[in-house]
């Protein structure tokens, strides 16, 4: 059986003066699945979001929700989307139902039905004891949830989020966490993020952009299970200058990577491989200070794509 | 949709200080400059005017000058709101919201227009109320007060369609106010060179508003003026409109 596409981005790209902001962007998204966009900062997710809700016209490629096109037929596609950009669209002089009333009206709701879907959203969102409070007067958390349930007040198809967990304490993170387990019931969710984590316990799917091109999109099962035979890794930190060739030398290991902020990646499969940097760094006084093993599939998949390769 | 945006532009103007602040000290403002004119006539104009054939009564003498000092202060202060409609949401990034809800560019521009409008209604009306007032103590020419009424009203939502545009060019509203002051300057300049005895020229004066207000308020309600404010309103609405379709606001 196929499944039903929802948004469907084809051969987009975007630039910024000389800058490439997207290049060649491919994807789909279909109905019922919550796929997270990863990407360092500048990678071109929020150009990416900005096109496809609508808010920037790219110089190539097309974007369609539910079949029609983002530009050309912006009325009938922009109904079945929700955006929450990286900054919330608030109001801030209205109280939380007064701006979700006129969310609900532009997007139109017809006006029998706006006490109805108000109510849902507030509900939803846990907005249900503030909704007579000034949007200024709110907690950032509570704005981010105003900020959702804007999003969702007309009961999209499809809802994206751009990092809706930026900026906020580990309690609210947790809050907008389970918000968006519960919008996953209902919608099809597009999450930015550079949150590994929240990726990987709230997404079906990860899709990895890097200098604007895409560059992994494979659904966390898959990426879970094809890590299962994989080299270990680690990342390293010094405040000396290491050399990468002395590192690659090290018996055990398969190869060195290193970011543009210092941070060393070792692939290895010899269980004394640490114990050798940890030597080696004390005899060529590198001042090692930071050893961490990287965790999950997600991040191993990430720092492989997204770290420079300098060995 | 219009309406909807109408409104809660409307909403957000009642809801903020600023406006009830700057409302309220142009209300001041004004009449105070009504009692000083008023002043003037009957301690040093009036006498002067005895017996003399059609002589100018109070319409002519406190009522227009009252009438074009409420436009000058309304076409300062009412444009301002569009800064707080159009470049205070785009810097705070809630121009987003109409931007990804299903409402062209025409909307959003017409929403917030037909909002400056209304304000500039209200604006007119009250000040203009002072004027109508008088005519409860001493007989005032009704039909002059009201051209001047419409003047003031077509002069500011006139030059509401300039604001807005300005107001949308930029993010910064410092600049966005400086944009709107310097085209407000460049109307004085222009009737000023245009009604100098010197360089006299028609097409300045035809070009800024401030000469097709003082017409209507000397009581000469001519489509050629009702002509001129529709046009230059449509035609900043439209360059409106244009900008936000370019920047795919549509």
């Amino acid at each position: 059986m196929t499944q039903e596409t929802l948004l469907s981005v084809h051969n987009l790209s975007h630039s910024f003066d000389d800058h490439q902001a997207i290049s060649n962007l491919n994807f789909n998204i279909h109905r019922g699945e919550v796929v997270a966009l990863l990407g360092v900062n500048g990678a071109g997710k929020s150009t990416t979001l900005n096109i496809i809700s609508g808010n920037l016209f790219p110089q190539e490629g097309d974007v369609s929700i539910c079949a029609h096109n983002i530009f050309s037929q912006a009325k009938q596609a922009k109904c079945n989307l929700g955006y929450l950009p990286d900054t919330p669209p608030l109001y801030k002089e209205l109280n939380v139902a007064e701006y979700l009333q006129f969310a609900a009206r532009i997007r139109a709701v017809e006006k029998k039905q706006i006490k109805k879907y108000l109510a849902d959203a507030l509900e939803i969102c846990g907005l249900s004891a503030v909704q007579n409070k000034l949007i200024a007067n709110l907690s950032k958390g509570y704005k981010q949830r105003v900020g959702i349930a804007q999003a969702i007040i007309h009961k999209p198809a499809l809802v994206i989020l751009d990092e809706p967990t930026v900026g906020l304490d580990p309690v609210q993170m947790q809050d907008i966490r389970s918000l968006l387990n519960e919008l996953s019931k209902n919608h099809s969710v597009l999450l930015s993020t550079h949150l590994l984590s929240e990726a990987e316990s709230t997404c079906d799917r990860v899709m990895i952009i890097d200098q604007g091109s895409l560059m992994l999109d494979q659904t966390v099962d898959k990426l879970n299970q094809s890590n299962g035979n994989t080299s270990k890794r680690i990342k390293l930190r010094f405040n000396g200058n290491p050399s990468i060739e002395k590192l690659k030398a090290i018996p055990g290991c398969d190869s060195v990577s290193c970011s543009q902020y210092g941070k060393y990646i070792c692939r290895y499969n010899d269980g004394e491989f640490i114990q050798q940097v940890q030597k080696l760094a004390l005899q060529n006084d590198w001042q090692l200070y930071e050893i961490s093993t990287i965790g999950g599939s997600l991040e191993q998949a990430f720092m492989d794509l997204v770290v420079r390769d300098t060995a | 949709m219009i309406w909807a945006i109408t409104q809660n532009e409307l909403k957000r103007i009642w809801y903020s200080p600023i406006a009830w602040v700057l409302f309220s000290v142009a209300l001041l403002v004004l009449g105070l400059l009504l009692l000083i004119l008023l002043n003037n006539f009957y301690a040093e104009v009036q006498d002067k005017l005895v017996g003399l054939e059609r002589a100018p009564g109070l319409t002519d003498l406190v009522i227009a000058p009252f009438m074009f000092w409420v436009a000058v202060v309304g076409i300062i202060l009412v444009p301002l709101f569009a800064v707080r409609s159009s470049t205070e949401e785009r810097h705070f990034g809630s121009h987003i919201l109409l931007g990804s809800a299903p409402i062209s560019a025409k909307q959003i521009v017409f929403g917030k227009y037909f909002a400056l409008m209304l304000i500039a209604l209200l604006f007119t009306l009250i000040c203009c109320s002072y004027a109508l007032v008088l005519g409860h103590f001493t007989p005032i020419d009704y039909g002059k007060t009201l051209a001047g009424m419409l003047a003031v009203f077509l002069t500011i939502s006139s030059f509401n369609s300039v604001a807005l545009y300005i107001a949308n060019l930029t993010s910064t509203p410092i600049i966005a106010t400086a944009g709107i002051l310097g085209a407000l300057l460049i109307m004085v300049m222009l009737y000023l060179s245009g009604s100098a005895t010197a360089s006299s020229s028609e097409l300045f004066l035809y070009l800024t508003n401030f000469s097709h207000l003082t017409n209507l308020i000397s009581g000469s309600i001519d489509t050629e003026h009702i002509a001129y404010f529709l046009l230059f309103a449509i035609l900043f609405l439209f360059l409106c409109v244009r900008r936000l379709q370019l920047e795919n606001i549509s």
